[in-house]
């Protein structure tokens, strides 16, 4: 059973990213950023969870809700397309957003 | 002389020839929507995940998450330099849907913040500087392979 949420959250969890970047993603990729930060901040809303509600929550849906590997693929576009400042802007926005939002979630829970 | 393209029994469509590598690919597109390709990818990505963080604890799991992280970097670069379109159904699936999937920014941010809240920022700066240094050199590592591997092929074709 909890297999089958795993997957299913999973699955909802990467189409709200895909549906936020189709709707964002510009001139600068704003809607990949927009979804690290809601996640980075429920993830930390939810570091109490344990067990499946953690499985469910943080590993599948709100992990595949974000992703790493996009946002170096985008990073390195903007930089090999010229544009080194808005791919540092996007490296260092993602990182202090997603890291404060995290954090963020942590203290507000405590 | 009949132009219509060859059919299978039990089909009304007409299948495209072999050779007409768009019209498969528009073909598989149709039968296959964005959303189903992202949602499998993600599932499977996602599981892979889990998997490896399941199998270790502690420090194990940032070293696995960065380990996922750098992997899916890497073929998110391949396939970039291989030359697949973001519009097509293969960068649906493995981009979006799997590499999506298997790394995650929100894990890596909880992992730095929870090392922030406990007092250690020295560990939280290296664990942040490990992991956007190893998923950026792999994304231009994969692209640069496959820009490489596809000068080859072209070098040794006739």
């Amino acid at each position: 059973m909890i297999a089958v949420l795993f997957v299913s959250t999973a699955g909802i969890g990467a189409l709200g990213r895909w549906l936020l970047a189709a709707r964002w993603n510009q001139r600068l990729p704003l809607g990949t950023l927009m979804a690290n930060t809601v996640a980075s901040f429920a993830v930390g809303v939810c570091n109490s969870l344990d067990g499946d509600a953690d499985i469910l929550i943080r590993v599948a849906l709100f992990g595949s809700f974000s992703t790493w590997s996009t946002l170096a693929f985008e990073i390195t576009r903007l930089a090999r397309d010229g544009r080194r400042p808005d791919a540092l802007l996007h490296l260092m926005s993602s990182l202090v957003l997603g890291i404060g939002a995290a954090w963020l979630g942590l203290r507000f829970v405590t | 002389m009949s132009l219509s393209m060859p059919t299978t029994p039990g089909q009304t469509e007409p299948v495209p020839p072999a050779s007409d590598v768009p019209a498969l690919q528009q073909r598989f597109a149709d039968r296959w929507p964005p959303t189903v390709l992202i949602a499998v990818g993600a599932m499977i990505g996602a599981s892979l995940r889990w998997w490896g963080e399941s199998a270790t604890t502690g420090d194990g799991r940032s070293v696995v998450l960065a380990a996922v992280n750098l992997i899916g970097a890497a073929l998110v670069g391949w396939l970039a330099g291989w030359g697949w379109e973001m519009s097509s159904p293969v960068w649906s699936f493995l981009v979006i849907g799997v590499a999506g999937g298997l790394t995650s920014f929100s894990s890596f941010a909880l992992d730095v913040a929870r090392r922030l809240d406990h007092g250690s920022p020295g560990t939280a700066l290296g664990l942040v500087v490990f992991t956007v240094t190893v998923t950026i050199i792999g994304s231009l590592l994969g692209h640069r392979a496959a820009v490489m591997v596809q000068a080859d092929r072209t070098r040794e074709s006739p």
